[in-house]
């Protein structure tokens, strides 16, 4: 069989443990996503949005079913060759952020590339373009704490799209954020999905933003509601 | 990547001031005890060196080829003839300060109503004295306690060690007979006045010990010219083994006919007292690495624990798993590294200090005088600190780092 969609769930599960209870959080999950997609995930608290992604991230291994990322299943990927996928193809955007408390702003965007090992100058291009994309090419030198929410996951933004990855992740990206700062984040999503020709998958609660993205899928109780067309 | 993990580590270090601080100062106390205790041990190891070397047996000693081995049976069956000439012919060599001539015998000394037996050793006056008056941190090696040394020109007087004057009731000024075997087998005997009373580091030695001229000696014993032991005395210690290489070439060149001992060969007692508190040292050394670890390794897990998160958030972007043990190994490298280099500052200032005042010590098992200790570290002992505090720095992050290697990523994203 093959699989030669750019992400795809084959009759993926996941159960987590809870004391002696288990509780399936994804059942039987068969899906397929084309490159270049702006898609968000919607779905109730539990639902099973960030389980979804954080499988599609390669951060967390499925209990049953496979995935394939670009027609290579992850199931047998250590966690060298785990971090490695993640590092080349995939972004990450958190819900808070995450951004490593000790660096400024600029350092905290050029980190991934420091793992790739990129060379200086093209390291202060690339860093130099994305922060001036995500409006924050004065801030450089300040440190995380200095910085508002918005500007903050603004960062995590260009950090998550600094080594250009094919796919990028978000869970749940503007839910520490006003719903002003919130729609302008998702809008620098959909630019940069466009001029970068990136995917972006993210979770959301916000039907103002669902509103935005171009496909949807929802979860309920760990299955799949609706696909999009 | 190096670059920026050792700048994530070093803010990392800096951002939790005051956890950092108190790790920081058990690595630096620890550093500075150990140059604080080393420097004690050095100096305490110098100070028995001296007076084993000054107050007893200089620091090299030629006898007549066989005296090593069969001299205590037969000691006149190995006597160098002429000092002169063994003089003349040896104290040109590099480094040598000087060469007196030894005799050492045994007898039975009395003042009348009191007899006692008596360890002698026959010596030139003026070298011996220049010899012994080396300051050992409690005065001279050999100090006089009543009365006076010997001069040159002396004749029929003795020093005595100040156990055995007051075993047979004696003082300065007051005469003494001693008797002995002489070379033939026949007794002989000789009044003689002492001239003083001394003491040297060991009690031991004073309890049997006289001085006596060596040509007082040599006409007790009817041996002529012959003499005993050359004694080379240094110009310090650390010429030692390239002049006994030298002596040794010499001597093979001159038919074999003289064999020698360092002062290290001779100085049991100061090696074994060096031997048991080197060990002592160790252990104390070993000690402090354990509180430093412990230390720096507490610290490190608490990072780990307060920073769950970031180290899910790391290993999410792509850090790989070796990745981040470097990371917390270069945290705890650090603080072993500013806390040896402050250690070192804080152990060198100290041993200053107190090496102005001095440490006033108790004699030593078997010796006969208190004594001033001081601080003065060698350059190894910052070194062995110094890679102390860096090492253990090592080891005590490696087992955390390990651990927040394997964390489960989404588990550690969802601590807060």
């Amino acid at each position: 069989m093959s699989h030669n969609h750019f992400i795809e769930f084959c009759n993926v599960s996941k159960d987590y443990q809870l004391g002696d209870v288990i509780v399936p959080a994804l059942k039987n999950i068969n899906l397929a996503i084309k490159k270049g997609a702006f898609m968000s995930i919607v779905g109730p608290s539990g639902s099973g949005k960030t389980t979804l992604l954080n499988l599609m991230a390669g951060l967390d291994v499925p209990g049953k079913g496979e995935i394939f990322f670009n027609g290579l299943s992850i199931k047998n990927l250590s966690r060298s060759q785990l971090a490695n996928l993640r590092l080349k193809s995939i972004g990450i955007i958190f819900q808070s952020f995450n951004l490593i408390p000790v660096l400024t702003v600029y350092e905290n965007v050029e980190y991934p590339l420091l793992l790739q090992n990129i060379p200086k100058t093209e390291r202060r291009q690339r860093v130099t373009h994305l922060l001036e994309a995500v409006g924050l090419d004065s801030r450089h030198h300040h440190k995380p704490d200095e910085l508002s929410g918005g500007q903050r996951q603004r960062v995590g933004i260009a950090r998550a799209l600094v080594t250009r990855p094919s796919l990028i992740i978000a869970d749940e990206p503007s839910a520490n954020l006003d719903s002003h700062t919130a729609l302008s984040i998702i809008d620098i999503m959909h630019r940069l999905n466009k001029e970068e020709e990136a995917t972006f998958i993210f979770s959301t609660h916000d039907n103002n933003i669902v509103r935005l993205t171009d496909e949807v899928i929802r979860l309920k109780d760990g299955e799949i509601c609706s696909l999009p067309s | 990547m190096l670059v920026t993990q050792l700048k994530i580590a070093y803010r990392s270090v800096l951002r939790n001031r005051r956890k950092t601080a108190v790790t920081f100062f058990a690595v630096c106390f620890g550093t500075a005890s150990i140059i604080v205790a080393g420097g004690f041990f050095d100096y305490m190891f110098y100070a028995l060196h001296a007076a084993t070397v000054y107050g007893q047996h200089g620091h090299i000693q030629a006898y007549a080829h066989g005296f090593m081995e069969k001299g205590v049976v037969s000691p006149f069956s190995y006597m160098i003839e002429d000092f002169n000439e063994f003089n003349s012919r040896y104290s040109k060599v590099p480094h040598v300060r000087f060469i007196m001539p030894r005799i050492q015998f045994s007898g039975i000394i009395s003042n009348g109503d009191t007899t006692g037996s008596f360890v002698g050793l026959g010596i030139d006056t003026n070298k011996e004295r220049e010899m012994s008056s080396f300051s050992i941190g409690s005065g001279p090696a050999i100090r006089i306690t009543s009365g006076n040394y010997l001069k040159k020109g002396d004749k029929n007087v003795i020093i005595i060690g100040k156990g055995l004057a007051d075993a047979i009731g004696v003082k300065a000024g007051e005469r003494v007979t001693l008797l002995t075997n002489t070379e033939s087998g026949s007794i002989n005997g000789v009044t003689v006045e002492i001239a003083g009373i001394f003491e040297s580091f060991q009690k031991e030695f004073d309890d049997r010990a006289i001085q006596i001229p060596i040509e007082t000696t040599q006409n007790l014993l009817r041996i002529g010219n012959k003499f005993q032991t050359a004694v080379f005395v240094m110009e310090d210690s650390s010429h030692v083994d390239s002049t006994v290489n030298i002596l040794k070439d010499a001597f093979a060149g001159n038919g074999g006919q003289y064999e020698i001992r360092t002062w290290k060969d001779l100085a049991l007692f100061h090696n074994s007292t060096v031997a048991l508190f080197s060990r002592i040292f160790f252990v104390i050394n070993i000690v402090i690495a354990l509180v430093v670890v412990l230390g720096i390794a507490n610290s490190i897990s608490m990072s780990i624990f307060e920073r769950t998160r970031e180290i899910g958030t790391v290993m999410a972007i792509g850090t790989k798993p070796n990745q981040v043990v470097i990371q917390y190994l270069l945290e705890g490298i650090i603080i072993g590294l500013f806390g040896g280099v402050a250690g070192i500052l804080v152990g060198v200032i100290t041993a200053k200090i107190v090496s102005i005042f001095g440490i006033p010590m108790p004699p030593p098992p078997g010796g006969t005088r208190p004594w001033v200790a001081k601080i003065t570290p060698p350059f190894l002992i910052y070194i062995r600190a110094f890679a102390t505090a860096s090492l253990a720095g090592a080891i005590a992050s490696l087992y955390p780092a390990i651990r927040a290697s394997r964390l489960r990523i989404v588990h550690a994203l969802k601590q807060t």
